[in-house]
């Protein structure tokens, strides 16, 4: 095993996580024994920002930890992170699987695996179908990459959000959107992931990848009903988690380093400081910054539907450059720096954490929300045009299922949530 | 009475306000001069402003200025919230039988916001601090949805009740404050909250002094008067520059002291302003007085209590800025404290008695037992509290102010009313209604910067009023002018009478069209300039909940956004927005966006 030289701050905090560590195999250039479960102790609210990124990257690998074959959310703890097979995210149960056409009972959590759940993962440009509502998705538009091809989204949850879902019947539009009293229990977990389109332009080895059938879209951004075959690179993750003690979950955002270039601070200004040799998935330096982070939208109203019309001269494989307005904080970045040694021989040294946003007083009756920190939390790949302003708390905490003003838990889950077939025909009755 | 004529709940701690600063301000600094921002009576963009984009803007409220803050001043992200910390009881008893043990002694005390009325469901916020007029120091409100004592997890007591409580008595209460702070780190302001019993949701019935102030005889309600100051924004300007440089645009709440009393509230007593006679520090001709002021009231034949929380300055701030629930500490030492009613001495305060030195742990409440000769005093002669020495040029002479005028209508919304509503004055002498016929002067002012005759000359008010003898309170109609149906600004109504003085504070709207032709199909662009742009610049918080700026977040809300601007929400902290800066007109031009509506103006008003 090679000789790593850490700072002193970051041996402080591994050290601090040795109880955590858990007897799990080595494999050369893992410096680290992380724990392939997911932890079960969270850090106290009055516990460093340090403290809730280590237990973020601890979610974070332990959701990208070998999935044991046959059993849905559960690590294989005989192999370590980085082999080969569906992580343990992978196999939680995505919107397409626990919301059935007609709210048909998607059945217990453990069914098998199935090739449509590579087909079903949702993208952005559904905002402008009447498929998913604006607000489930980034806000703004679609996302082309430099490439020229879309981003594509999932969201799934873990077996105890599903449970409290299917045993509630909040699968079925009918019965959440009546729901007064949508409480997840503790542990509950969603994974809102982002994937491109990788080419034989592109460094595969850089990123978690899956195969999957991804929706065609003509210039308009108009879905054509077709699919094709993809090999998609995971570029952003979302992991929310009921914490105990946090009711107002706890706001964990990864992506992968090749999406913009780091920020530096020059003169007191943070710069765009892009690498040598690193292709940017989203990121164009030719491009004024004023022209960045702007969606491709311009929206009209048709009937009903507020429809993204492309603004002059963009089509749906025009590239959306993009950079990150809030720079990693340097803390995070430390942490980042640190993991990414543990993991220096798989593909998840090329992951890093934005942040991790939680309440700063999660038990104070006076304000609710529970001050969220830091106050702004942004994923380029998934909040991309509204980074200024982005904080997942805050806006999750406007979450209610479809049809209802009934608070739904920070979930916006519910609103991919089906009317059954008897409720869609009475209504058109009416 | 109130507070100080019950059985008591004394407690102190911390306290935050997380209000939004940069709409204090029609202006900001710009290349060496003032670039007109807003116009805050109309909550639209200036017209020097509206041709800048928005991140344009953003940049410039952002941009440091100084060693001050920044242009839009020192909390650009507020999102209005006020939440006590480590706010505890801290002494419980009966008038003159007050101690700092007793079954509530350390549990936290907590403001809350409101239940949602349509839902149900909540709180989701906090209390909201909202200024009527945001350029004025003068018209502070604070929302408040319940009290709650005790954890959630076994609450002492919990009350749900939408009210607003206003800033009162707002004075100096530090000699010297935090430099870099705003001079308000200097002042105090006291709020004051009546819940009627029907409010109470549950209490611990075991507890001996919640029931003894719930059952007290003749109580109709509970009242809770706190008072907060030391307060001052938690980041300095060196370190919000760099946060707002790095992108982190955090929220800047102002933190600070607090100290309350809850007891039990009495009819005929007023709701939201202290009771009792009034005494302000005054000082002398050579060392003017800070202007803090207390009240007295007897409680019996037998005692005289006196919130005198106010009345004693601190001498400079806290040692560490962000440390707000340490032991406040004592207020300045003027030597022995002296209270007098006339020339007969009612009692001498040593500055080492718990009454000064700890005064934060029993609400700043002293109580006096009073002889038959010093109760005649008393009800005849006006009182005083003074202490011989000078400190820092300073000295305590807080004089009775013999003739008292209040309100418990201190901010007025004038639409809400439909431009015409009763004013009730109160007036006391020594504590008791005039003996003979009395007149109460009236004049109007603007309270703010907004200071152009045009902005606050729409209320119709007579010059006086007379309160007949004998009589507590005289009545009379403030009403908008004729013609001012399209007049948007802030007006005060002060009242004075032989020294007495109180204010009334009204926010009128206008009432507009837009100069959009009915029946007009309302766009993003005819709708976003003339509503959500200006909250989008100066509450920027705002969007952290949905994005003011971008068309699909506004429509996908479209039914939260609807139902959080009807009148339902008016009265809770879940009013949208919650800062109470749009008009009537613009959120029906927000609705027909939203709706599809061909647009139709609200109905003329003959104002």
């Amino acid at each position: 095993m090679k000789l790593l030289t850490f700072s002193l701050t970051c041996m402080l905090f591994f050290s601090s996580f040795n109880s955590i560590a858990q007897d799990q195999p080595k494999k050369s250039g893992l410096l680290w024994n992380w724990s392939c479960q997911f932890p079960t102790s969270v850090p106290a609210a009055s516990a460093s920002q340090q403290e809730f990124d280590l237990y973020s990257w601890q979610m974070f690998i332990a959701l990208n930890w070998p999935a044991q074959a046959g059993q849905r959310g559960q690590p294989d703890c005989t192999q370590v992170i980085g082999d080969a097979g569906p992580v343990v995210w992978q196999t939680y149960k995505d919107v397409e699987e626990i919301f059935l056409p007609d709210a048909a009972n998607p059945g217990p959590w453990n069914s098998p695996l199935t090739t449509e759940q590579l087909s079903s993962i949702n993208i952005a440009a559904l905002k402008n179908t009447n498929v998913v509502q604006a607000v489930d998705q980034a806000v703004g538009g679609w996302l082309i990459d430099q490439r020229g091809n879309p981003t594509y989204y999932e969201i799934s949850a873990n077996e105890t959000s599903y449970n409290y879902i299917v045993s509630n019947n909040f699968y079925n539009a009918d019965v959440v959107s009546k729901a007064n009293n949508i409480n997840f229990p503790n542990f509950a977990t969603e994974v809102k992931a982002s994937w491109r389109m990788l080419t034989s332009s592109d460094d595969s080895s850089r990123y978690l990848t899956m195969q999957a059938q991804v929706a065609e879209f003509n210039a308009q951004g108009q879905p054509t009903g077709g699919s094709n075959s993809a090999t998609l690179g995971l570029v952003g993750l979302h992991i929310i988690t009921k914490a105990a003690g946090y009711p107002q979950w706890i706001w964990s955002t990864f992506e992968q380093v090749d999406n913009v270039p780091p920020k530096v601070q020059q003169n007191g200004q943070w710069v765009n400081n892009p690498q040598q040799g690193v292709f940017y998935s989203f990121f164009d330096a030719s491009i004024p910054a004023a022209a960045l982070n702007q969606s491709p939208c311009n929206w009209q109203q048709q009937g009903t539907q507020l429809v993204c019309v492309p603004k002059t001269g963009i089509t749906f494989q025009t590239p959306n450059p993009l950079d990150r307005v809030t720079p990693l904080a340097a803390n995070t970045q430390q942490i980042n720096s640190a993991v990414q040694l543990t993991l220096s021989d798989t593909l998840y040294k090329y992951y890093q954490l934005v942040t991790t946003q939680r309440p700063l007083m999660p038990d104070n009756p006076s304000n609710p929300l529970g001050q969220p920190t830091p106050a702004l939390s942004a994923n380029v790949t998934m909040e991309s045009y509204i980074q200024p302003n982005s904080s997942c708390m805050n806006c999750h905490s406007m979450a209610t299922p479809v049809n209802s003003a009934m608070k739904s838990d920070f979930s916006y889950l519910f609103k991919f949530a089906q009317a059954p077939a008897s409720s869609k025909t009475s209504h058109a009755k009416e | 009475m109130s507070i100080l004529n019950g059985p008591r709940l004394n407690f102190w701690g911390g306290i935050r306000t997380d209000v939004s600063v940069p709409n204090n301000s029609a202006t900001i600094p710009y290349n060496g001069s003032k670039l007109q921002l807003f116009d805050l009576t109309t909550s639209t963009l200036a017209p020097q402003a509206s041709s800048y984009t928005d991140d344009e803007l953003n940049d410039m409220i952002n941009a440091p200025n100084g060693t001050y803050y920044t242009a839009g001043g020192w909390n650009h992200y507020g999102q209005h919230v006020v939440d006590m910390q480590n706010a505890l009881i801290s002494s419980q008893g009966t008038p003159g039988n007050i101690s700092t043990s007793g079954d509530l002694i350390g549990q936290p005390v907590y403001l809350l916001g409101s239940v949602d009325p349509v839902t149900g469901q909540g709180p989701f916020s906090g209390p909201m601090m909202v200024d009527l007029d945001p350029t004025s120091g003068i018209t502070t409100q604070i929302f408040v949805g319940g009290l709650q004592i005790g954890s959630s997890s076994a609450p002492q007591l919990l009350i749900r009740y939408n009210s607003v409580c206003n800033s009162l008595d707002v004075a100096q209460r530090l000699l010297a404050g935090e430099t870099d702070a705003p001079g308000s780190s200097l002042f105090s302001g006291t709020f004051q909250l009546t819940f009627p019993l029907s409010s109470i949701v549950s209490y611990n019935s075991n507890s001996p002094i919640l029931k003894a102030i719930i059952e007290a005889p003749g109580a109709t309600g509970i009242v809770l008067r706190f008072v907060m100051f030391e307060m001052c924004p938690t980041m300095t300007t060196a370190e919000l520059n760099a946060n707002y440089a790095s992108g982190q645009d955090t929220p800047n709440p102002s933190i600070g002291r607090v100290i309350g009393t809850i007891a039990p509230a009495f009819a005929d007593e007023p709701l939201s302003c202290p009771a009792g006679r009034q005494l302000i520090n005054s000082g002398s001709k050579e060392f003017p007085g800070t202007g803090g002021t207390g009240y007295a009231s007897l409680i019996s034949d037998t005692m005289l209590s006196i919130d005198m929380v106010n009345i004693i300055p601190k001498d400079g701030f806290r040692a560490v800025r962000d440390d707000i629930t340490s032991p406040i500490g004592p207020n300045v030492n003027y030597g022995t404290v002296a209270v007098a009613a006339g020339d007969t001495s009612l009692a001498t305060l040593d500055p080492a008695s718990p009454q000064l030195l700890t005064y934060y742990q029993y609400g700043g409440i002293v109580d006096l037992p009073l002889t038959s000769t010093q109760l005649a005093a008393v009800q005849t002669n006006a009182l005083t509290i003074t202490a011989p020495n000078t400190v820092n040029s300073s000295i305590l002479n807080a004089p009775e102010q013999a003739w008292r005028v209040y309100s418990d209508q201190r901010n007025i919304y004038l639409d809400d009313y439909d431009g015409s509503l009763t004013v009730t004055l109160q007036l006391r002498y020594l504590g008791q209604p005039v003996s003979s016929d009395t007149e109460i002067q009236i004049a109007a002012t603007p309270p703010g910067t907004y200071i152009a005759p045009k902005y606050w000359s729409f209320i119709n008010f007579p010059s006086s009023v007379t309160v007949p003898a004998n009589q507590p309170s005289v009545s009379f109609t403030a009403s908008a002018v004729a013609g001012s149906s399209a007049v948007a600004g802030f007006e005060s109504l002060n009242y004075q009478v032989n020294g007495g003085q109180f204010f009334t504070n009204f926010r009128k709207y206008s009432q507009t069209d837009f100069g959009i032709a009915a029946g007009t199909t309302i766009t993003w662009e005819l709708m976003y300039p003339n509503v959500l742009r200006f909250h989008y610049l100066a509450f920027p918080a705002m969007s952290r909940y949905i994005p003011l700026n971008q068309p699909d977040a506004i429509m996908g809300a479209k039914n939260s956004i609807l139902a959080r601007t009807s009148d339902a929400y008016k009265g809770t902290t879940l009013c949208m927005p919650v800062v109470r800066s749009m008009s009537p007109s613009q959120v029906a031009l927000l609705t027909a966006y939203l709706t599809g509506q061909p647009w139709q103006p609200n109905p003329a008003v003959i104002w």
